[in-house]
């Protein structure tokens, strides 16, 4: 019998009847949990020439989903309202915040809102809004409270029931201002996620001692080590089930439960296998989703970082500015940010940590969506965007697509200059292509980076 | 038919051609590759049957990257703050942080509300990999020699936990500040960082962040 190295289509396990005490060991139990775990194997490494299922971490039988926050922006700013702004807004259109949001792939979970913030008074309300690309609103919730959260602060909080995931929302934060009271609010910090709650604390150890079971460890180049059990020696009308076969089977699973898990096989007191570098390791030895062995090993879905720039009112027919209201002492005003120039000029910036994970068009993909506005000048489509990164340079420039028939476009730039694993500095940067510039003609209301997978 | 789940492993000894043919040889075979797969897949294996694997501590079942034994933890940011970076030839809110000594904003405090993904803690003096949080901080030397200090208190108003000093002279430069690492605990962390420049002239914190550190040595 060839060598051949075959894997099941789907999980087939074993009946609990063929491992009890006083059961025959059958060379099909043997051969299906062989091959199982080269099923397992090829789906979470990508190898094989494997193309499903695929551990993608998108829920439904692929993976647990990440649970990643969407939004966690400190903002610190005041949103003030003078007389004059609530007879233009018609006192209940103001967008405190708003950005595209990006829900990943198999996050069922309702999405929660929450602000930290000050009210001008117990009239004012907030509320969350979430569309699709063509602008109609999908979800609607008030944002109340503020609440006591589990072992920590106090906070604002709306729930937005789930409508879709691998896909781009628009995500607006509403609010009104109390008739007739000029006033302002403090809003410190925005949070936007899957509604996840801690389970009770654990601990993942397992008592010390040596390491009694042994884990094959992983040579120069590999990132686990495992032997492939080729058919022939668990062939139900070949070979009898012997020692190499048996012993190959448990290194294998004990290999791959560190390189799955992280942790050392139970029993063991530490780690047989580690990374050969606390950043950047040539080899990684988990399975990390990086693609530095596996090239193909499947990417899972990850927002990276959003931010909402300012608010910016809505008169009952159009978006209108909200500039030079409120108050101004301490942190400033918030407004949605324009240029006032048409060459290349530069706008928002961010540093962070940018994860391990590829990042160019074709594999993982960095793409960052700008949401932006205009106030009926009808001259967005001449505006671009881009992004630069100091250390590796600027992306390609981008134009506004709009969203359905509203005021609202989206500028979606791929391919964003980034460095894995390492600190990123990444600056939003605007051009005109045609025309002069104009009041009205162009405002950034939000900013949001993730893998797109 | 129920299937088999377990994750007890087997020494080679258990294993050797000699080796008495018990039950728990193949029953850890199979039982483990379930555990497994499951593991990785977040699914029961059998659709009749209730999962093996453990639920992970965001409350969905196997690895979701959150720091042994649910798979490696991802790093990536928890934390941000940004501005705009040239107001000359953008109409901004404002820079973000702007301390000078004895001018208008002599020192701000920055309130940081934020959820950190549940992870396993661990007992004990041993750091759980999410345990920690690196700051970064872009900073901007305007004018003079100016020192930024950043004051972290891990409960608002609260007692100091660490002071974190950077002078500069340069502008627009990125900072790691190796002391800059503060203790976070799964869901909801409440802190606060006082930023204030107690030299010459004015500095600005052009953006900052947390970020979750992943490997983490005990020393943290």
């Amino acid at each position: 019998m060839a060598m051949t190295r075959s894997r099941n289509s789907a999980f087939v396990g074993s009946s609990v009847l063929d491992v009890d005490l006083d059961a025959p060991m059958y060379t099909r139990t043997l051969m299906n949990a062989a091959l199982d775990y080269h099923l397992l194997y090829d789906a979470t490494t990508g190898e094989n020439a494997i193309v499903s299922p695929l551990m993608t971490h998108n829920g439904a039988g692929l993976g647990s989903p990440l649970g990643l926050s969407i939004v966690s922006q400190a903002i610190n700013k005041r949103l003030g309202f003078s007389v004059v702004d609530i007879d233009t807004y018609n006192q209940d259109n103001i967008i405190m915040w708003a950005a595209m949001i990006r829900i990943p792939g198999g996050e069922t979970r309702n999405i929660s809102v929450m602000l930290d913030l000050d009210r001008v008074d117990g009239s004012q309300t907030f509320w969350a809004e979430l569309f699709d690309d063509t602008a109609t609103l999908l979800e609607q919730c008030s944002i109340t409270g503020p609440f006591q959260t589990l072992d920590g602060p106090l906070m604002h909080q709306g729930i937005l029931p789930a409508s879709g995931n691998g896909v781009w929302r628009m995500l607006l934060i509403r609010t009104n201002i109390p008739a007739d009271t000029p006033g302002w609010c403090q809003l410190r910090n925005v949070y936007v996620g899957p509604q996840v709650y801690p389970m009770a604390a654990s601990d993942g150890r397992v008592p010390g001692g040596v390491n009694a079971y042994p884990v094959p460890v992983a040579g120069v180049g590999e990132s686990v080590r495992t032997v492939p059990i080729h058919d022939s020696v668990i062939d139900q009308n070949g070979r009898a089930i012997n020692g190499w076969v048996l012993t190959k089977m448990n290194q294998n699973l004990t290999a791959f439960h560190e390189f799955l898990t992280g942790a050392p096989v139970p029993g063991n007191a530490t780690l047989s296998n580690t990374d050969n570098a606390t950043t950047r390791p040539t080899t990684p030895r988990f399975s990390s989703r990086t693609q530095r062995v596996f090239t193909a090993e499947p990417l899972v879905p990850f927002p990276l970082m959003c931010e909402g720039l300012g608010a910016i009112g809505w008169d009952g027919t159009a978006l209108q500015p909200i500039i030079n209201s409120g108050a101004t002492e301490g942190s400033t005003t918030w407004f949605a940010p324009y240029p006032t120039a048409t060459g290349t000029t530069q706008g928002q910036q961010i540093c962070i940590y940018g994860p391990d994970l590829p990042s160019s068009s074709g594999t993982g993909n960095l793409v960052c969506k700008v949401l932006v506005c205009e106030t009926g000048a009808l001259k967005l489509t001449s505006w671009q965007c881009r992004i630069n990164n100091p250390a590796v340079g600027a992306s390609a420039w981008f134009s506004p697509a709009y969203l359905g028939s509203s005021m609202f476009a989206v500028i979606t730039i791929t391919d964003v200059p980034f460095t894995r694993d390492d600190n990123n500095t990444l600056t939003l940067q605007s051009q005109k292509t045609a025309g002069s510039f104009g009041f009205g003609q162009f405002f950034v209301l939000g900013w949001t980076f993730a893998f797109d997978t | 038919v129920l299937r088999y789940g377990a994750r007890n492993a087997l020494q080679n000894a258990d294993t050797a051609s000699l080796a008495p043919a018990r039950a728990e040889i193949i029953r850890s075979i199979v039982g483990r590759t379930r555990w497994l797969y499951e593991m990785a897949s977040g699914a029961t294996a059998v659709s009749t049957d209730e999962p093996v694997a453990p639920y992970n501590p965001q409350g969905t079942i196997g690895v979701d990257f959150s720091g042994p034994p649910f798979g490696p933890a991802f790093r990536h940011p928890i934390f941000w703050m940004g501005r705009v970076a040239n107001s000359s030839s953008w109409v901004t809110p404002g820079t973000a942080i702007e301390v000078t000594q004895g001018g208008a904003i002599s020192n701000f405090v920055m309130q940081a509300r934020f959820f950190v993904r549940p992870f396993t803690t661990l007992s004990g003096d041993v750091v759980a990999p999410y345990a920690r949080a690196q700051g970064l901080i872009r900073l901007d030397a305007s004018a003079g020699t100016p020192d930024l200090s950043v004051a972290i208190r891990l409960t608002p108003g609260g007692t100091l936990y660490k002071l974190v000093t950077i002078a500069t002279t340069t502008t627009d430069t990125l900072y790691e500040p190796a002391d800059f690492i503060v203790p976070i605990k799964p869901g909801w962390n409440d802190m606060e960082f006082e930023f204030y420049n107690e030299d010459s002239g004015t500095i600005t914190v052009t953006s900052f962040s947390l970020n979750q550190v992943g490997k983490v040595q005990s020393s943290l």
